[in-house]
């Protein structure tokens, strides 16, 4: 896995519209790192260091984050399906952040004063948080989680958002316009080094502590009274794995917009592959999480080269017709 | 030392669900719980599973009270086998088990070995590396009991008085055929010959009648009447719980009263 991630990130630096061999690309990060003396003209240099790089880490970042929160979420929920785009997760997150974009230098703008950087961040994880409270809020009786109900309401919450965000795009201006259609279709084009390291710092926590819930969140797939038979904290458990996902989802939304399926894809692939465990689960969807998106982003970036498209288009034509084999599949054996 | 229970009451939203419940799960026994539907079983069993922690009156698990106790180490001493559990995920018959052994930090190769014991005595170890969901519903039952055996699993070096321990099951058999209604009972009954507290809701009064060696009679919140099998099922007091007349006659062939409806 690590051998495939590292491979993956070479390749994605040497792809793009000016063509960097692969030997070149790792004789650059390995200058930069002090290893060897670099041969590299100086413009590829450039390109290597100030824009591939990166945008590849930041993939990585976003992928990772995407797929250990959509496994952890899924973990809670009990249930396969519970993506963070598809339950209104993602949607929460991005009407915060279009909100930012488009009142931000007026009504909002107080904010930047004070969150600096993180500004779009803690806006989207602000709404991250709100939205998955909600979801589970709706969807929680007594008698447990409906599924029906978690999904209804994300797709509500979803039109909502979506709705919403399509009013603030008419009072945005030409600037703003343009951030917001690619933002609602996913890019990672933003990356630079100084979103790599905000968005980095953030999406560190959930990646290192959701795992150490992996084994109460095996004991909640038995369901609530069986997991605090068990003696988990299952109250403390739920608030601390919906804040974790929330800043995971948060920060990614914030710096690539909404790229969907990677949290109901990874984790599925994985579960095909090694069972339902969330010890091993949560750290492996994490690696083919960054995987997943750095290919996606390698596609986007050369698919209709020298043009781009959208990271999230690409997600979600991988991911759509996935998810629907997975209901199909799920209603044949009759256990949605 | 016994799981005792004094004077238990629960009133949520004003509303008071038992009142004053006295009882003594006792180490080597099984105690059933016998009463219509509303009378409040399943809150005093889910206030001796810990789902409530805002009960009054005084709960102690072997000599100290409840709250003395961690969440953890509760679930160290006192296993709780659910109604049925349906599980979406497509853990393996060996998983299930070892989920048991979550409370415990005593490192993967015994916890392996406590798994492997407990699916040999509950008679799943060939299902082993099956999927729970594709089990039939005694075999979920089964595995579930396995797991729950392994949670409150005791070492044959354990101080036996001060580590009792206490499987409480909420009607295990609603969802079983008959002969595994009796395979999950005698399980019990094993289970307490081997030093275990079992405390378990029934609705079959000949099951009761059977497996148990104390009855409680519970109606509408509060104790009817509690004491050993043949002083407890009798048909004046069965008429009384239930509203139906019945006929007790002795076993034909065992030393335990027989209720027949009519």
């Amino acid at each position: 896995m690590v051998t495939a991630l590292i491979v993956a990130l070479i390749v994605s630096v040497g792809i793009g519209p000016m063509h960097i061999s692969m030997y070149d690309a790792v004789s650059v990060v390995l200058s930069k790192l002090g290893l060897v003396e670099s041969q590299v003209s100086t413009a590829m240099q450039n390109i290597i260091e100030s824009i591939r790089l990166p945008r590849s880490i930041l993939g990585m970042l976003v992928g990772a984050s995407l797929a250990v929160s959509g496994a952890a979420m899924q973990g809670l929920f009990r249930n396969p399906l519970a993506d963070p785009g598809l339950i209104g997760v993602t949607g929460g997150a991005s009407l915060a952040a279009v909100l930012l974009i488009v009142l931000g230098g007026t009504t909002l703008n107080f904010l930047f004063d004070i969150f600096g950087e993180y500004t779009l961040m803690i806006a989207a994880f602000g709404g991250a948080f709100l939205t998955t409270m909600l979801v589970a809020k709706v969807a929680t009786t007594q008698f447990g989680t409906s599924i029906t109900s978690m999904l209804l309401a994300g797709i509500a919450i979803g039109i909502v958002t979506g709705a919403a965000v399509g009013l603030l795009t008419f009072m945005a201006d030409d600037g703003q316009l343009r951030t917001l259609t690619f933002w609602s279709m996913g890019s990672l084009g933003g990356a630079t080094w100084s979103t790599v390291l905000a968005a980095g710092s953030l999406i560190i926590i959930p990646l290192i502590c959701i795992p150490t819930h992996a084994k109460n969140l095996n004991a909640l797939l038995l369901g609530e009274s069986e997991a605090r038979h068990l003696g988990v904290d299952v109250e403390k458990v739920k608030r601390q794995i919906i804040l974790l996902t929330a800043i995971g989802v948060g920060a990614a939304v914030a710096v690539s917009g909404m790229i969907g399926f990677v949290g109901l894809i990874v984790p599925h692939i994985v579960r095909l592959g090694l069972g339902p465990d969330h010890r091993y689960l949560l750290p492996i969807s994490a690696g083919l999480g960054a995987l997943f998106l750095l290919v996606a982003d390698m596609i986007s970036r050369t698919i209709i080269a020298p043009a781009e498209l959208p990271i999230g288009l690409i997600t979600t034509i991988i991911g759509g017709p996935f998810f629907i084999t997975m209901v199909i599949y799920r209603a044949r054996s009759n256990s949605l | 030392m016994s799981l005792v229970l004094t004077n238990i009451g629960l009133t949520i939203n004003g509303k008071t669900l038992i009142e004053n419940i006295n009882l003594t799960v006792t180490p080597g026994e099984v105690l059933a719980i016998l009463g219509p539907n509303g009378a409040g079983k399943s809150t005093v069993f889910k206030v001796m599973a810990g789902e409530y922690r805002h009960f009054s009156g005084e709960m102690t698990i072997n000599g100290q009270t409840y709250q003395s106790y961690s969440s953890n180490s509760r679930a160290k001493m006192i296993g709780v086998l659910p109604q049925s559990s349906e599980l979406a995920f497509p853990f393996s018959v060996y998983e299930v088990v070892m989920l048991g052994r979550l409370p415990h930090s005593t490192g993967s190769k015994k916890d392996r070995g406590i798994a492997v014991a407990a699916m040999q005595q509950l008679d799943v170890l060939k299902l082993a590396d099956a999927l729970y969901p594709s089990l039939s519903g005694g075999e979920k039952q089964r595995v579930q009991l396995a797991r729950v055996l392994c949670q409150i699993w005791q070492t044959p070096t354990a101080n036996l008085d001060a580590e009792h321990r206490y499987l409480l099951l909420d009607e295990p058999t609603s969802a079983l055929d008959l002969s595994h209604q009796h395979q999950t009972l005698s399980l019990a009954r094993e289970l307490a010959a081997s030093g275990m507290g079992v405390l378990c809701i029934l609705h079959d009064l000949n099951l009761a009648a059977q497996y148990a060696d104390k009855i409680l009679m519970l109606s509408a919140g509060k104790i009817m009447n509690q004491g050993n099998v043949s002083e407890v099922l009798t048909s004046e007091r069965i008429a009384r719980l239930y509203g139906i007349d019945v006929t007790v006659i002795p076993h034909p062939n065992r030393n335990h009263p027989l209720v027949i409806t009519g």
